[in-house]
């Protein structure tokens, strides 16, 4: 396990007062300076269209004062530090950053859809911030250590990132982020890795990046597996797999190539994985078309 | 969006959404600043009762959010832990603003562990403005969708889009749809009516700019329309409802107002068909969805929401279902209606709907009458111009049988006009005399008006319900409530066991009932499964367990898509992992149909299926009864089976929908055993009758159940 720790809840705002994109920008993370931790980190080939728009403006939180641990909205007027901070308008997108063409099966983390992100422990809460990384909504788990999102495996060169957030003022330990498969070798995983520099803070989480560029072989569906055994919560956000366009040149070292699935952790990860296929496969029933129940005034 | 649309929302030094913007029409405004429950402007807040159960106190319901965190104006409204909808009455908006206009609603919302929903509901009179009338039910509404607008500090902008503030109907002056309620909830509420967790006790959203705008005159004139004729008496933007044109929104649903979004929501839609159906059929025909959905502006919504169900049901997925947008509901049948061989009609059509259960329609309708023209057009070409209305996913040859169960419904919703023909006094045989064969027209909207006329549930919904099972005879009850968990059986002349199940469910009682049914049976049965729901693998077994020699090893193998596509090297690969691993293999799985533990093995019976409407588990059922080795099985039905081979999974909401809709993300091959090569998949073509039969109108009047009777006359031997 390695860990990180987060020196400095960042923000850089990119100023863009002299970009024509002064009104157009992206809601996501800071650009930020890159953090050293020894660990690893693929970076982006220029030709590869990255997930993020670079440049963003995250401004501070107008009149929103966080839970120091975990964000939830008191309703209650703290008095503002500053003076309050002039807005823009983003474009708002349904899907998200990762925008429409995402292998994830469920990237707004829906707990409703059969194709639900599953935990070993606990229950997942869907939470959706003012801000997230990707515009998405994110789950938050509590003593929930592994945790499963489903998505199909694309063909090719492709791209894998996942955010993953704590509180504001709780120190990251990094978890373990896979995408888990099978090819012709077996089950095989391919290591998500810390994206450079520091995490972005939104609304009192603390967000990093985890991604990997891998040639994927892997047969019919895969999975984000991520694996967390110190932060005691913890947030999911945006999962998003893509096919990399076939002009993208990529150098072989960039990718990370798949390996066995070993030990103590797989069969965590497999265990996991069988609960998650076991509930698919479940129903061979017609479509529903009626609605819910009309809920009783007295409850919801 | 273009930045000149984005500048539009300009903000004031202080970061304030200069609100109305400038040159907007606004016919009622609320920013919530000051006292946010009091009634300002023809807005009032109708359910402070809507809290969590034990949890709080009404005045914490509504909180007022900091002054710096508003969009507009002083504090913004706070919907708190204890508020999971928020209801706004706007009926006491003077009648005089809203008069053939064309309006807009939006407001903004600001995620604090949820985000916003909301509908805009229609209804015909403010005794009708509850709370419950906020919730499904027989009305009319619209969605607010995202513009694309949104706040760098996370405000996101809704909007229902254009719509016209009055529906009207030109046969009735006095009736008169306006917009009463808005219902806003928090989506992590509309969860847990769906079955999803309870919405985290610490979430909240805030609201803020609700605005109701006139956006121009209104659009659709309350001409005289048919079902037929609309796009030309009703204009683009009407749909013929009651005999009427109205705006079509509220009738069958609006889209997104920003082409963008709009785009970008049928873009994931396709997508996610085109790349995660596990079809073969459906991911094939799924190539060019996109372009399909497309082209057809949203804007022309009649045409939009026909060419959108078609386009989904040509995919052949008989799992799919498209999202369900709002709190709308298709209308139960009021009489049963079922595609026949008529033996009197003056057409030349092979096939029309038939009369099998009054129901509601008892003083006009007589069982054996027949539908010879709707709207002056054969019946089987209205239903396919009723697609905004009707869709059906499964194999597309059983489309005009399946949905002429659901003719009547969309009649009443159009106030067409049927020409029957009927019957006077049938011969002993069944058949009927030239001279007493008689014609008349029947409009039945216009027997019911409750629903078109005031939106409310029309009567046929409580008293008498018909169960429309596609039988003409059965066991048990004539209309029974629920089908779901239904078997019955009996033992008939000639040593045949008679088994009657609508579904698999394979559990509780189900499987009990299946156990008795099964116990002593014989070597002749007779399967009715004209409705059958699905169920469980489970269920299947029990049902082909008893029927199979215990040397048989049935199985069968689920797969993902998979592209390049699935070969036999995929196949020991998969079963190498699975051996290895478990079940955690690229989501492949496969089953042996052999767990049904059967009392009794009959493995030579003659085994008679008699089909009707069948999906998913009742597709699997009738497909390996056939695929047995020993005895015959022979099936009896007018139309192939869904095709739905495989498990059905709910896909997740894009855009606040109330349910995601519904999708397959496996096929499946069968095997005899594990050493069957076979590598051919199934979905998208359902299970063919042998004997291809329809009920016939001389049958029925002599009290003969037409498909049950060639069953018997094979199980016998006599052909």
């Amino acid at each position: 396990m390695k860990y990180l720790q987060i020196v400095l809840p960042a923000f850089l705002a990119l100023t863009s007062a002299c970009n024509s994109r002064a009104t157009t920008t992206l809601l996501g993370p800071a650009k930020i300076s890159a953090l050293d931790a020894g660990i690893p980190k693929p970076s982006f080939d220029a030709m590869v269209p990255g997930p993020m728009d670079a440049m963003v403006i995250v401004p501070p939180d107008s009149g929103i004062h966080p839970d120091a641990a975990v964000p939830v909205d008191t309703g209650v007027v703290f008095p503002d530090a500053g003076t309050p901070p002039v807005r823009q308008m983003v474009n708002y997108q349904l899907t998200g950053s990762p925008g429409p063409e995402n292998y994830v099966n469920n990237p707004p983390l829906d707990l409703v859809a059969a194709v639900a992100p599953i935990a070993t422990r606990g229950d997942l809460t869907h939470w959706m911030p003012a801000r997230t990384p990707t515009m998405l909504p994110a789950v938050r788990s509590g003593r929930s250590n592994q945790i499963l999102i489903s998505a199909h495996s694309p063909q090719g060169n492709s791209s894998a990132s996942i955010w993953v957030g704590v509180p504001e003022n709780s120190n990251l330990t990094l978890p373990d982020v896979m995408l888990i498969g099978v090819n012709r070798a077996g089950l095989d995983q391919v290591p998500l890795q810390p994206t450079e520099g520091f995490p972005t803070i939104l609304d009192g989480i603390q967000w990093q990046q985890f991604t990997a560029m891998s040639r994927l072989d892997f047969r019919g569906q895969i999975y984000f597996y991520i694996e967390n055994s110190r932060n005691p919560v913890f947030y999911l956000n945006g999962p998003e797999l893509r096919l990399l366009p076939a002009t993208a040149q990529l150098r072989d070292a960039k990718l990370i190539r798949a390996r066995p699935l070993l030990g103590a952790q797989a069969q965590r990860a497999q265990s996991l994985i069988g609960r998650y296929n076991r509930k698919l496969r479940e129903k061979l029933e017609a479509p529903k078309l009626s609605l819910p129940k009309t809920p009783s005034p007295k409850q919801h | 969006m273009s930045s000149a649309a984005l500048a539009q929302g300009a903000f004031d030094a202080q970061g304030k959404l200069v609100w109305p913007p400038p040159g907007t029409q606004s016919i009622v405004t609320q920013s919530f600043d000051g006292n946010a429950r009091s009634n300002k402007q023809g807005i009032a807040f109708l359910n402070q009762q809507f809290r969590r159960t034990g949890g709080g106190s009404p005045h914490t319901q509504f909180q007022d959010v900091p002054q710096q965190g508003s969009l507009h104006g002083t504090p913004a409204l706070r919907m708190g832990n204890d508020v999971a909808h928020t209801i706004l009455t706007i009926s006491q908006i003077p009648e005089a603003e809203l008069v053939r206009q064309r309006i807009r609603a939006s407001f903004w919302y600001r995620a604090r562990g949820s985000a916003a929903v909301a509908e805009m509901i229609y209804s015909a009179s403010s005794a009708l403005d509850t709370p419950e009338r906020a919730f499904g039910g027989a009305r009319f509404s619209v969605k607010f969708y995202p513009t694309g607008r949104a706040t760098d500090d996370g405000w996101v902008e809704l909007s229902t889009g254009p719509v016209d503030a009055f529906l009207q109907n030109g046969r009735n002056p006095n009736f008169k749809f306006k917009p009463r309620l808005v219902r806003i909830s928090k989506a992590a509420a509309l969860d847990t009516l769906v079955g999803g967790p309870r919405p985290p006790s610490n979430s909240a959203v805030w609201i803020d700019a609700f605005m109701i705008e006139s956006v121009g005159a209104q659009a659709v004139s309350p001409n005289s329309c048919t079902l037929m004729n609309q796009n030309s008496v009703c204009g683009v933007e009407g749909a013929c409802f009651g005999g009427s044109c109205v705006d079509a929104a509220p009738i069958l649903g609006n889209v997104p107002e920003t082409q963008r979004i709009h785009e970008e929501y049928l873009a994931r839609q396709a997508f996610r068909l085109k790349n995660f159906a596990g079809g073969r059929v459906p991911q094939q025909r799924a190539q060019n969805l996109r372009q399909g959905l497309l082209s057809v502006p949203k804007e022309n919504l009649e045409n939009y929401w026909r060419n959108y169900n078609r386009a989904h049901d040509n995919l052949a997925d008989g799992h799919l279902s498209t999202p369900l947008t709002r709190f709308s509901q298709r209308l139960p049948a009021p009489a049963c209606l079922y595609l026949a061989t008529p033996d009197s009609s003056s057409t030349q059509a092979g096939v029309l709907p038939m009369v099998v259960k009054t129901g509601y329609f008892s003083g006009q309708l007589r069982p054996g009458d027949i539908v010879e023209r709707i709207d002056n057009v054969l019946p089987e070409a209205w239903i396919n111009r009723a697609g905004a209305y009707l869709s059906y996913s499964g194999d597309q040859i059983g489309r005009y049988f399946i949905l002429t169960a659901e003719l009547l419904a969309v009649a009443v919703q159009t106030n067409a006009t049927l020409r029957m023909s009927r019957c006077r006094q049938p011969n002993d045989d069944g058949s009927c005399a030239s001279e007493n064969r008689e014609f008349f027209n029947f409009r039945p909207g216009a027997l019911d008006d409750t629903y078109v006329m005031q939106g409310s549930q029309p009567a046929w919904w409580q008293n008498p319900r018909v169960t429309c099972d596609f039988r003409i005879t059965r066991l048990g009850p004539d209309n029974p409530s629920d089908l779901g968990d239904e078997v019955e059986f009996a033992d008939e002349a000639d040593s045949i066991r008679r088994i009657q199940i609508s579904g698999v469910s394979g559990q509780g009682g189900w499987a009990s009932r299946v156990r008795r049914a099964t116990r002593d049976i014989g070597n002749r049965v007779l399967l009715d499964q004209r409705t059958g729901f699905g169920g469980t693998f489970t269920g299947v077994e029990m049902l082909l367990g008893p029927f199979l020699s215990a040397s048989e090893r049935p199985m069968v193998e689920l797969v993902p898509q998979m592209n390049p596509e699935y070969t036999a090297q995929d196949r020991s690969t998969l079963q190498q992992c699975s051996q290895n691993a478990g079940e955690v293999c690229g989501g492949f799985f496969q089953l042996d149909l052999i767990n049904g533990n059967p009392v009794r093995r009959v493995p030579n019976a003659r085994v008679a299926i008699v089909n009707g409407r069948d999906v998913s588990g009742n597709d699997y059922l009738p497909f390996s009864l056939k695929a047995r080795e020993g005895g015959f099985t022979r099936i009896f039905g007018p139309v192939p089976t869904y095709g739905a081979f495989g498990p059905i999974l709910t896909l997740p909401r894009i855009a606040g929908e109330i349910i995601g809709g519904s999708v397959q993300y496996h096929d499946t091959i069968f095997r005899r055993d594990r050493m069957d090569p076979n590598l051919t998949f199934h979905t998208g073509r359902g299970v063919p009758p042998d004997v291809s039969l329809y009920q016939k109108q001389s049958d029925l009047y002599r009290g003969r159940d037409t498909l049950l009777e060639a069953a018997r006359a094979w199980l016998r031997g006599d052909e």
